[in-house]
């Protein structure tokens, strides 16, 4: 009698789902919870015409703010940003941002496009400190918005390589040339404007806080730092509200179709940030920081079954 | 009559990698967050266990007959 042969053995379903399970363990991400954004925007000196014309010059400009307590200087040369060492700045242009507040906030300002032409990057290091910064272009394109997240005084520079500005700055071209000859726009991975963030309080209580759609669709997201073993901000997509377990969610209300509203399901609601139109990116993002996070949750609710079983030892 | 519904336990290392595919994907309906949530988990979870299906199969392949 011939036997028929089984597609694979035990032995070697076992081998791979062990060599499987390794490769995907998710990463331990630095612990630490989420604050809420302080919006500088474009308020503040180096949006002035005077010190555009001041970093022509010298190829330095800086200003100081009081509320929130920081100087910004950006530059062209290492020595203007307090950075010792031989280094070469010919490729490069520095931002350096000194936070003077003992407080943990969060600061985005906008840096116009005449110090270097806007451009993205998530998380990038400081030179000489241990601290991250996140760079988007403004809906108009005239500013890259810089968010950074400081624990505490801190005196932080990064560079711009100016390969990196001129990479945007000739997409920028080719999509304005592409879309003036063809009519065609094309689809871009992030969506224009950069994010705005529900004010601090408003969502207290178990409150709700109105967003106005005036185009369509609108990219809601909020901060789930503290769910998890996750450090830096995990933004996550706002749900609907279904009765779902989110701290934070999206409802609409009957005849009134130019507003989403937002509820709080906490006492401590967590930051939420929204943008116009729908942020490919970000939702990408939101949907691996989710994925990432459910080996935590069904820990979590196992050992709270386990607590509850077992009295709480 | 009230029932319990019986069921089988995999026989074969395709059942089983079917048996832990869908309570992955029960996992990924109850924890994710979002509908794109879970319908990328669903996704990965596919392409993983095909993939380790795929390999078993070589790896089987290779120690049965090359070896």
């Amino acid at each position: 009698m011939t036997r028929t042969r089984r597609p694979f053995t035990w032995g070697a379903l076992v081998v791979v789902a062990l060599l499987v399970a390794g490769a995907i363990t998710p990463p331990t991400v630095r612990g630490q919870a989420g604050t809420s954004v302080i919006t500088v925007d474009a308020g503040h000196g180096l949006t002035d015409r005077a010190a555009i014309d001041r970093y022509e010059d010298r190829e330095v400009a800086t200003t100081a703010l009081t509320v929130p307590d920081l100087r910004l200087t950006v530059a062209e040369s290492h020595d203007d940003v307090g950075l010792e060492g031989y280094r070469m700045d010919m490729d490069k242009r520095y931002l350096r941002i000194q936070y003077n507040e003992t407080l943990s906030k969060t600061i985005r300002v906008f840096i116009p496009a005449e110090y270097w032409y806007p451009v993205t990057s998530e998380g990038q290091q400081g030179i000489n400190a241990d601290v991250a910064a996140d760079f988007e272009p403004t809906t108009s394109g005239r500013y890259t918005a810089v968010t950074v997240q400081f624990d505490g005084q801190t005196d932080a520079v990064w560079a711009i390589p100016k390969a990196a500005s001129f990479v945007f700055w000739g997409r920028s071209q080719s999509r304005k040339v592409i879309e003036n000859r063809t009519g065609f726009e094309p689809p871009t991975l992030g969506a224009n404007g950069t994010w705005r963030y529900v004010p601090d309080g408003q969502l207290d209580g178990e409150a709700s806080y109105p967003i106005n759609v005036t185009d369509g669709s609108l990219t809601i997201q909020y901060d789930s730092a503290r769910e998890g073993p996750a450090g830096d901000p995990t933004w996550l997509a706002v749900p609907e509200c279904d009765g779902g377990p989110a701290p934070v969610c999206q409802y609409e209300k009957a005849g009134i179709d130019d507003r989403v509203f937002i509820l709080s399901t906490t006492t401590d609601p967590p930051p939420v940030r929204f943008k116009r139109g729908t942020d490919l990116r970000a939702s990408g993002s939101s949907i691996i920081n989710d994925l990432r996070l459910i080996p935590d949750r069904i820990m979590g609710d196992l050992s709270g079954l386990f607590d509850v079983e077992w009295g709480g030892s | 009559m009230g029932g319990f519904v019986m069921v089988a336990a995999p026989k074969s290392p395709r059942g089983v990698l079917v048996v832990l595919g869908i309570l992955a994907a029960l996992l990924v309906g109850v924890y994710a967050s979002t509908l794109g949530s879970i319908a990328v988990g669903i996704g990965l979870i596919a392409v993983i266990l095909y993939g380790i299906y795929i390999v078993g199969y070589r790896f089987d392949d290779y120690l049965k007959n090359r070896l």
